[in-house]
């Protein structure tokens, strides 16, 4: 996360940051993946948005994520429209308008294109 | 890229370009770096003749094996068949698009504890304000 951090204290002042805990992309009831067994990492799908809550704290606590998070929903409404699985970044502009749409993560996912996209946006960063 | 373009590039030059695309690979998601030699893996499975948009259907001789437990109740190929799947991991807008608003509860985890902070997140409000960066992913 320590990337995302930086480009969050950059920008914080102008941007506001915003994760967005979507469905889990290799949970025990899916397709598993040999990375996630070396480090322990083992979650059970939520089965209520209560459980993907509880499952967003753990990732967000041992991630030590420190910028605001919000969860989608069992029904996946927000991931669905921004096809966001397994990670995606956006940037949004004071228009509401979509500025910068990254790749599709886990190879799409680059935090230096979403710092390109913000400078573009705002300008120059000392 | 085509698949007759792609035959010609050497395993190799695409291993490592593969793996130089892996410092980028942050966020939730970067536990999931995997080796230099899967790297390999997959850039060889690659260059066997597979257009590289053609990795999300994953041909039936990519090593996945090495990406997955002999328990894993999914293999790759079903996950990436699954509807639901490629509902999610594909994007409905892009850019220049009207953001999707939603509006969320928003947490709080930045002192090493969990925060309802009571406050809802709207997205098209916020961005009144400013610009809003989004990043989403999960744990796994």
């Amino acid at each position: 996360m320590e990337p995302l951090h930086e480009l969050w204290q950059r920008w914080q002042q102008d941007v506001q940051f915003l994760v967005v805990y979507i469905r889990e992309a290799h949970p025990e009831e899916g397709w598993v993946v040999t990375m996630n067994r070396d480090q322990e990492i083992l979650v059970n799908d939520p089965t209520t948005n209560d459980e993907r809550v509880e499952v967003a704290a753990t990732c967000a606590l041992r991630l030590n994520i420190r910028m605001p998070v919000v969860v989608d929903d069992l029904d996946d409404q927000i991931a669905s429209a921004y096809g966001a699985l397994p990670d995606r970044l956006y940037l949004i502009d004071r228009g509401g308008k979509i500025a910068f749409q990254g790749d599709e993560g886990p190879w799409g996912f680059d935090p230096k294109a979403l710092d390109a996209a913000c400078e573009s946006l705002i300008g120059p960063k000392p | 890229m085509t698949k007759h373009k792609l035959l010609r590039i050497d395993a190799t030059v695409l291993s490592n370009e593969a793996c130089d695309q892996y410092p980028n690979v942050d966020g939730p998601f970067s536990h999931f770096r995997p080796a230099s030699e899967q790297c390999h893996n997959v850039a060889r499975t690659l260059a066997t003749g597979y257009d590289l948009t053609m990795v999300k259907k994953l041909p039936e001789d990519f090593d996945w094996q090495a990406f997955t437990p002999e328990d894993s109740p999914l293999t790759p190929q079903q996950f990436m068949a699954d509807a639901r799947q490629k509902d999610l991991s594909t994007a409905k807008l892009k850019a220049g698009d009207l953001a999707y608003n939603f509006s969320s509860l928003v947490y709080d985890y930045s002192d090493g504890t969990a925060k309802d902070t009571g406050r809802t997140f709207d997205l098209l409000e916020v961005a009144q304000e400013k610009p809003v960066a989004l990043i989403f992913g999960s744990y796994t």
